[in-house]
C-alpha cells in the first residue's frame, strides 16, 4: 500500500475519532472549564489594575500568556486526561478494540489515528480559546501579543497536549479495567502537575543539595534539569526562553528543545510499540 | 462467490500470565493457549468449534483473525500466509471477525460504526452499508443511537461489522450468546444463508444442541488441542457414542416390546403417575425405518408413545468420551498447567 493511501486513510480516521471525541459529553464538559481557565486567566491577568501575589507583574501580552500557561497546565492537560484516559481500555473492555484490530490496517496506522484523534479533540478548543484569550488581552492592554510570541505559545501548547495524549493512551493501553484506567490517567496527570516538586526535592535530597531555600542557585539549577523530565517543566521552559532576558534559570534553550523533541518521540514510540502487541 | 480455503498448520499460542518475582516484578510465564492445531476449512461450509470453557476456542479464533501472533505454525489462506510466528499481527481483508458480545458503547450510530470500520478497510461505499444492514436485519435501526440497541441488535451489528468487505472466511465467536430463543433461530438462519452465498464460517459455541442445528462439521477442542473433527455423527461415532432416544406414553411401560426389538432400556424415574418414560440406546446402524417399525409395534401392543425424540449428546459427554474423564471432571477442570501436554514443553511448567 502506498504512503499517500496510508496517509489519507489516517487523516480520515483522525477526523472520525476526533469528531467522536469532540461530540462526546466529556468534551462538552471541557469547553466551560477551558473557557474559565484560559480566557478568564488572560482577561484577569491582563487587567492593569490587578495585583498578583508574589510581586508577579505581567507587563507585556506575552508575559500574560506565560502566566496563563500555568492555567493551561491545570485545565487543558486535564482535558486530555478526560478524553484519553480510557481511549484504549474502554475499547478493549467493550470488545470494540478486537473488531478494529481485526481490520486489514497496520496497527501503527490505527494507533497514530487514535493518538491524533485524542490530541486534536483537545487541541481545537484549547487553540480557539487561546486565540479568544489573546483578544481578551488586547481588550485589556490595548496591544496584541507579537506574532512570533503567539505562534510559540500555540505551538508549545500543542506540543504539551500531544505529549499528554501519548502518555494517556500509553497508560490506557496498560489498564486492564476502568478502575485501572482512572488510576493511570489521573495518576500520571497528578504526577507531573501536582507532585513534581516533590520529585525535585527528593532528587535534591539524594544529591545532597540544600532543599530548605528554593531560591538557592544550586537548587534552581537542579530543578531546571529535573524539570526536563516533566512535560510541564519543558512546556514552561519553552515559553520562558522567549521572555525578555531569556531563560532566567540558566539552561541553554537547545536542551529545552531537545527535551521537547524527545517528549514528542519517546512516549509516542512507546505507545505505538505497545499498540503493535496489544491483545 | 469464489471461496478461499483456510488452512492451519501446527498453530500454537500461549497466553502470558503475570508471575511477579522479587527482583523481576514484570515476570510472566506461559499459561493456557492452543497447541499444534492443524486443520483446513472446506469452502462454503459451517464449522462448529466446540469445547468447554478455557478449551482455547477464542484463542484459536483470535490467532486466525490476526489479533494474536502465533508462537508456532501458520495460518494460510490459499497459498498466502496470514498469520505465522514472527509475523506482526494484523487483520486480513478476507477474514471477518465477530468477537463475543461486543457492547458497542458510545454516542454514535450503527452506520457511523460501520463507516469508521470501512475507512479502516479502505472502502467507504454507502450502498454496501445499506445492503449489509438489510442482510442482518438492522435497516430500521441503522441510524439509531448505539445506546438504544438491544443485545440482539448489537450482535447483529457485530455480524455486519464482520461482513464488511464481503470476506471469504467468517469467524464468529459465540454469536448465539445473550440471544433469546427466537433471535437464536433467526441468527442460525442468517448464518446458513451466508454459507449458501459461499462464505466459509467458523462458529464457536458451547451450546452443542443449538450448534448441531446448523453446522456441517464440528471441531472439538480440549485443553488447547483438537481432539475430534468431522460431521457431528462421525465424531460421535468415532468416539464410540451411541445414539439414544426417549419414548414416553400412558399406562404401563412396554419394556418387553423394546427388549424383543433387541434394545437396551433405561427407565426414567422422574415420570408422572400413570405415565411411562424410557431411554433407549440405539445400536449402530439402527435405521429410521426400524424406529418407525418400533413405534408401530408399541401401538399394536396397546402402548403407543405420545413422545419419541432423539437425544443429542451434550458437550460434556463428547469430551468425556474423547478424554476418558468423567463428565463432571471435564466441565470443571480449568487448571492452566494442564492445558498443554507437559512433555512438549520440557521443564517450563515447573
Amino acid at each position: 500500500m502506498s504512503l499517500s493511501t496510508r496517509l489519507s486513510r489516517i487523516i480520515r480516521l483522525v477526523d472520525i475519532y476526533g469528531s467522536q471525541h469532540l461530540k462526546s459529553s466529556r468534551s462538552l464538559m471541557l469547553w466551560p472549564i477551558l473557557l474559565l481557565f484560559i480566557v478568564g486567566s488572560c482577561w484577569g491577568l491582563a487587567d492593569p489594575e490587578i495585583s498578583l501575589p508574589g510581586e508577579i507583574q505581567a507587563d507585556t501580552p506575552f508575559e500574560v500568556l506565560f502566566i496563563a500557561s500555568g492555567f493551561i497546565l491545570l485545565s487543558a492537560t486535564l482535558g486530555v486526561v478526560l478524553i484519553g484516559f480510557d481511549g484504549i481500555s474502554r475499547k478493549r473492555l467493550s470488545g470494540v478494540l478486537s473488531v478494529e484490530l481485526s481490520q486489514p490496517i497496520p496497527r501503527s496506522d490505527l494507533g497514530i489515528s487514535m493518538l491524533l484523534g485524542v490530541w486534536g479533540s483537545v487541541l481545537i478548543p484549547t487553540t480557539l480559546l487561546s486565540l479568544v484569550g489573546m483578544v481578551a488581552i488586547h481588550e485589556q492592554m490595548g496591544e496584541w501579543p507579537e506574532l512570533g510570541d503567539a505562534i510559540l505559545f500555540l505551538v508549545a501548547t500543542g506540543m504539551l497536549l500531544f505529549w499528554y495524549a501519548s502518555i494517556q493512551l500509553l497508560a490506557s493501553s496498560w489498564a486492564k479495567d476502568m478502575g485501572g484506567a482512572i488510576a493511570w490517567g489521573i495518576g500520571t496527570w497528578m504526577m507531573f502537575t501536582m507532585v513534581w516538586v516533590l520529585v525535585t526535592v527528593l532528587v535534591a535530597g539524594i544529591l545532597g543539595v540544600e532543599v530548605g531555600d528554593t531560591s538557592d542557585s544550586q537548587y534552581q539549577q537542579l530543578s531546571v534539569w529535573v524539570d526536563l523530565f516533566s512535560p510541564n517543566g519543558v512546556y514552561q521552559m519553552l515559553l520562558e526562553s522567549n521572555l525578555d532576558g531569556g531563560l532566567s534559570r540558566r539552561i541553554d534553550s537547545l536542551f529545552v528543545w531537545i527535551a521537547a523533541l524527545l517528549w514528542s518521540i519517546i512516549p509516542t514510540w512507546l505507545f505505538l510499540r505497545r499498540f503493535e502487541r496489544i491483545q | 462467490m469464489a471461496g478461499r480455503r483456510l488452512e492451519l498448520v501446527g498453530l500454537g499460542y500461549r497466553h502470558r500470565l503475570h508471575d511477579p518475582q522479587r527482583f523481576k516484578p514484570w515476570n510472566t510465564r506461559p499459561g493456557a493457549g492452543i497447541h499444534d492445531i492443524t486443520f483446513s476449512l472446506p469452502t462454503g461450509s459451517i464449522i462448529g468449534l466446540i469445547g468447554a470453557n478455557g478449551a482455547g476456542k477464542t484463542t484459536l479464533m483470535r490467532v486466525i483473525c490476526g489479533l494474536y501472533e502465533p508462537e508456532s505454525g501458520e495460518a494460510r489462506l490459499d497459498s498466502e500466509t496470514i498469520a505465522a510466528a514472527g509475523m506482526k499481527p494484523q487483520g486480513h481483508a478476507h477474514v471477518g471477525f465477530m468477537p463475543e458480545q461486543v457492547s458497542w458503547p458510545g454516542p454514535g450510530t450503527p452506520r457511523q460504526v460501520l463507516k469508521s470500520l470501512s475507512t479502516m478497510r479502505g472502502d467507504e461505499s454507502e450502498h454496501d452499508l445499506d445492503s449489509l444492514f438489510k442482510l442482518v436485519g438492522l435497516s430500521s435501526r441503522s441510524d439509531s443511537p448505539l445506546d438504544s440497541l438491544s443485545q440482539g441488535m448489537r450482535q447483529r451489528l457485530s455480524l455486519a461489522a464482520a461482513l464488511l468487505g464481503n470476506p471469504d472466511i467468517l469467524v464468529l465467536d459465540e454469536p448465539l450468546n445473550a440471544l433469546d430463543p427466537v433471535a437464536q433461530i433467526a441468527f442460525q438462519g442468517l448464518i446458513r444463508q451466508l454459507a449458501q452465498r459461499g462464505h466459509t464460517i467458523l462458529v464457536s459455541s458451547h451450546m452443542l444442541a443449538e450448534l448441531d442445528r446448523f453446522v456441517d462439521r464440528i471441531l472439538v477442542l480440549h485443553r488447547g488441542q483438537v481432539i475430534g473433527e468431522g460431521e457431528m455423527a462421525e465424531v460421535q461415532s468415532a468416539l464410540g457414542l451411541v445414539d439414544s432416544m426417549r419414548f414416553s406414553g400412558l399406562g404401563e411401560a412396554p419394556i418387553e416390546t423394546f427388549i424383543s426389538a433387541g434394545l437396551a432400556v433405561e427407565t426414567s424415574r422422574d415420570c408422572e403417575v400413570g405415565h411411562w418414560s424410557l431411554t433407549v440406546d440405539l445400536p449402530r446402524g439402527f435405521s429410521q425405518l426400524q424406529v418407525t417399525e418400533l413405534i408401530s409395534s408399541l401401538a399394536k401392543s396397546g402402548n403407543p408413545p405420545y413422545l419419541a425424540e432423539k437425544l443429542n449428546h451434550n458437550l460434556a459427554e463428547i469430551l468425556a468420551a474423547a478424554t476418558g474423564l468423567s463428565p463432571s471432571d471435564v466441565g470443571l477442570e480449568v487448571d492452566d498447567h494442564l492445558v498443554i501436554p507437559l512433555a512438549k514443553f520440557g521443564g517450563e511448567e515447573e
